[in-house]
């Protein structure tokens, strides 16, 4: 089923574990350049900044090919057939690339992927968007065409497609079936992306599902997202019901969306912290600061600049505070750095300097700035 | 990371005991760091703090009262710098470790702080008369000796970005995300040559050894800021450009020389993305300026150019890669 030699990913798996412990620097760079030597990597998957290079430029090359090839044979850019057909020899293209070439995430096969895909749901959608219920087909076969994408290409962002779409393709099966029950749909894709979250869960501890442990590492993190979203009160509130004039939340939907705006996060969050989760703990954080967003929206006057300040001020309190009086080793949490990250202090002082920028008089001494800066919370009319 | 492989590993000779010991540590050791997480909560602390500061006093000016507002913010970025400099490691021209994740945060906000009170004073008193590029410099200057003197490589960005500033240009995403005030030839003159002098204060901070490790950013913000400007340049000097192309052709073989000499894949790719788009340019404009055919035929060249010169793009980085993992010792 998977394109990809899983004898060979088993041997990059081990080259990436030899690079990770390099980079802890568990291990010395003789031994490092002597193991890589002796166990070469099965496929050609370079760094990536070349990945990304290789992916642009791989993206110019497919695109500009199909405009020749329009404009050659004067064939229509919505005509189902030439999409097809030009999809599928993309797809050929990518499977050369795979088993003659040895290419695995290598920019060239990951857009190789996502322009054929794109191509062919293009061709999909000029097919159908006649019928009856095009929205409806097309979604389904979206989704299906991804779940086997991923399953053939193990590709996290087929993966995550494979996901929304799904979600999508549930809201125009409610619509067809009910109205009133289209206006459930909130709670029918919180239940989706919860039982999303524990298949997935289970699915990324299978030894022999480890070539797609990725995949399923992002859809937990896509759920959980989605999850946040779904069960908060504003996001409800103000893009769901009032796009239904005249509808309006029953008292029990009102308290339940309230419930689940302060306990999904809490749950993410608390979850995360005791199973030791990253990713969870991130995404936790993000939904707490929606909910107490969500909280300030409904129930307080409180002037935004004030809130930022009594944020703010809490934040660096917070941060000091568990710098100070925080053990790791008793709750397993550590805030000491644990490998050499050069790269990420570089980027952090870059976004420094392009996120406080400037705080300039501008020459015609009118306000307070030249605008486009931040700091000290001047934007553009400062 | 699963122990059995890196187990034999050492049975088969190519980890020494200190290495296997050290991993067999790391696999029992469950702490997670959440050190960068943190790093992320100060700077929005920070973010927040001076942002809500800045909005309540523009909002209440006539209420608090100018001296009110210049003593707290006085206050408290001299409390913010007396802080770091009780809690900084002797300065040194090397590379001096940061005391601390606080230390940098609170250094940051004591520098956001006071670059914003010289901008309030000047708004307000005038105290540089109408000579308003020097409220610029002033505070351009107190930051690369901030940053210099406690080793921070935010300050030094923030500096770099006040150099622009008082030389006329506005770094921010903006440039990277549509042509903000590059659009006037005298602004983009001058944003090309402040492109080279940072490259040039990097190549100076790393043979005097002054701060060596400052040189990476000043050549990010310098390499950037050459090929942007002279991309724009381009079409902004249009018919005219070929002055432009000279500039633009210097930079991308300086660029090549210096990603082969410290095999840097991530120059390498720049600088090949960045040239093809110069050359581009230049067949595009030449198709474009052909009189003898017709313009479909015109449609079909520039599309036809792009198709093979995309693929000429994959073959030469796939060759480069190659190149620069053989002289890494990787084939």
């Amino acid at each position: 089923m998977l394109a990809y030699n899983k004898d060979k990913l088993d041997a990059l798996m081990n080259r990436t574990m030899v690079e990770e412990a390099a980079d802890l620097g568990l291990i010395s760079e003789t031994e490092t350049a002597s193991i890589l030597v002796r166990y070469p990597s099965p496929f050609f998957s370079p760094r990536a900044i070349v990945r990304i290079g290789l992916g642009i430029a791989t993206m110019i090359a497919v695109s500009t090919f199909f405009s020749l090839i329009l404009l050659i044979s004067g064939f229509n850019m919505g005509d189902y057939f030439i999409q097809f057909l030009y999809g599928t020899a993309v797809f050929v293209v990518l499977e050369f690339m795979i088993r003659n070439k040895s290419h695995f995430r290598s920019g060239i096969d990951d857009l190789l992927l996502y322009q054929g895909f794109g191509t062919i749901m293009a061709g999909m959608y000029s097919l159908f968007e006649r019928t009856s219920d095009p929205y409806l087909v097309i979604t389904a076969m979206i989704t299906l065409a991804a779940i086997a994408a991923t399953i053939r290409y193990a590709d996290r962002l087929m993966a995550g497609l494979a996901l929304i779409v799904f979600m999508v393709f549930t809201g125009y099966l409610l619509k067809k079936i009910n109205l009133d029950l289209y206006f459930y749909l909130p709670q029918v894709m919180l239940v989706i992306a919860i039982a999303c979250w524990f298949v997935a869960a289970k699915l990324v501890t299978k030894p022999n599902l480890r070539h797609y442990s990725h995949c399923f590492e992002f859809l937990m993190i896509l759920s959980l997202i989605i999850a946040g979203l779904v069960s908060n009160y504003y996001v409800i509130s103000e893009a769901w019901y009032d796009s239904f004039p005249g509808k309006e939340f029953t008292p029990f939907w009102k308290y339940f969306f309230i419930a689940t705006t302060v306990l999904v996060p809490l749950i993410t969050m608390i979850t995360g912290f005791y199973q030791k989760d990253k990713k969870r703990i991130r995404v936790g954080s993000f939904m707490v600061v929606a909910a107490v967003m969500t909280f300030h929206y409904y129930f307080t006057s409180t002037p935004t600049e004030v809130l930022c300040i009594i944020y703010g001020s809490l934040l660096l309190l917070i941060c000091y505070w568990l710098l100070k009086h925080h053990k790791p080793k008793e709750n397993g949490i550590s805030f000491t750095e644990k490998q050499d990250s050069a790269a990420l202090y570089e980027i952090e002082s870059m976004l420094i300097g392009a996120g406080v920028g400037m705080i300039t008089p501008d020459h015609s001494g009118s306000r307070f700035g030249g605008g486009s800066f931040g700091g000290a919370g001047s934007g553009g009319s400062y | 990371m699963m122990p059995s492989f890196f187990e034999y590993l050492y049975e088969q000779g190519l980890l020494s005991e200190a290495s296997i010991e050290k991993i067999r540590q790391k696999q029992s050791d469950k702490t997670i760091s959440l050190f960068w997480d943190l790093r992320l909560v100060l700077y929005a602390g920070v973010l927040l703090l001076t942002g809500g500061l800045g909005v309540l006093i523009y909002k209440n000016i006539d209420h608090i009262g100018h001296l009110a507002i210049i003593g707290a913010m006085a206050v408290t970025s001299l409390f913010c710098y007396s802080f770091a400099l009780k809690r900084m490691n002797p300065f040194s021209w090397n590379e001096v470790k940061s005391p601390g994740v606080v230390f940098d945060y609170v250094l940051l906000l004591g520098s956001i702080l006071m670059v914003t009170l010289i901008g309030y004073i000047q708004y307000q008193y005038r105290i540089f008369g109408t000579e308003w590029k020097l409220a610029t410099f002033i505070p351009m200057l107190i930051l690369f000796y901030t940053a210099y003197f406690f080793d921070h490589q935010g300050l030094l960005s923030m500096a770099i970005v006040n150099l622009a500033a008082w030389l006329g240009i506005t770094i921010n995403e903006k440039v990277f995300t549509h042509t903000n005030q590059l659009n006037d030839k005298e602004t983009l003159i001058t944003a090309a040559l402040l492109g080279a002098a940072l490259i040039l204060f990097s190549w100076l901070s790393r043979i005097s050894k002054r701060k060596a490790h400052f040189q990476t950013l000043y050549h990010q913000f310098g390499t950037h800021l050459y090929f942007i400007s002279s991309f724009i340049a381009l079409f902004i000097f249009s018919p005219n450009y070929y002055p432009w192309v000279l500039v633009y052709l210097a930079g991308s073989i300086y660029h090549y020389i210096k990603s082969v000499k410290d095999h840097s894949y991530y120059y390498m790719v720049i600088t090949m993305i960045y040239t093809y788009g110069c050359i581009s340019f230049i067949v595009v404009d030449r198709i474009d300026k052909l009189s003898t055919i017709h313009y479909d035929l015109k449609d079909k060249l520039v599309f036809a150019y792009f198709t093979f010169s995309s693929i000429a793009l994959i073959f030469l980085l796939i060759r480069q890669n190659k190149i620069f993992r053989k002289h890494a010792g990787l084939q």
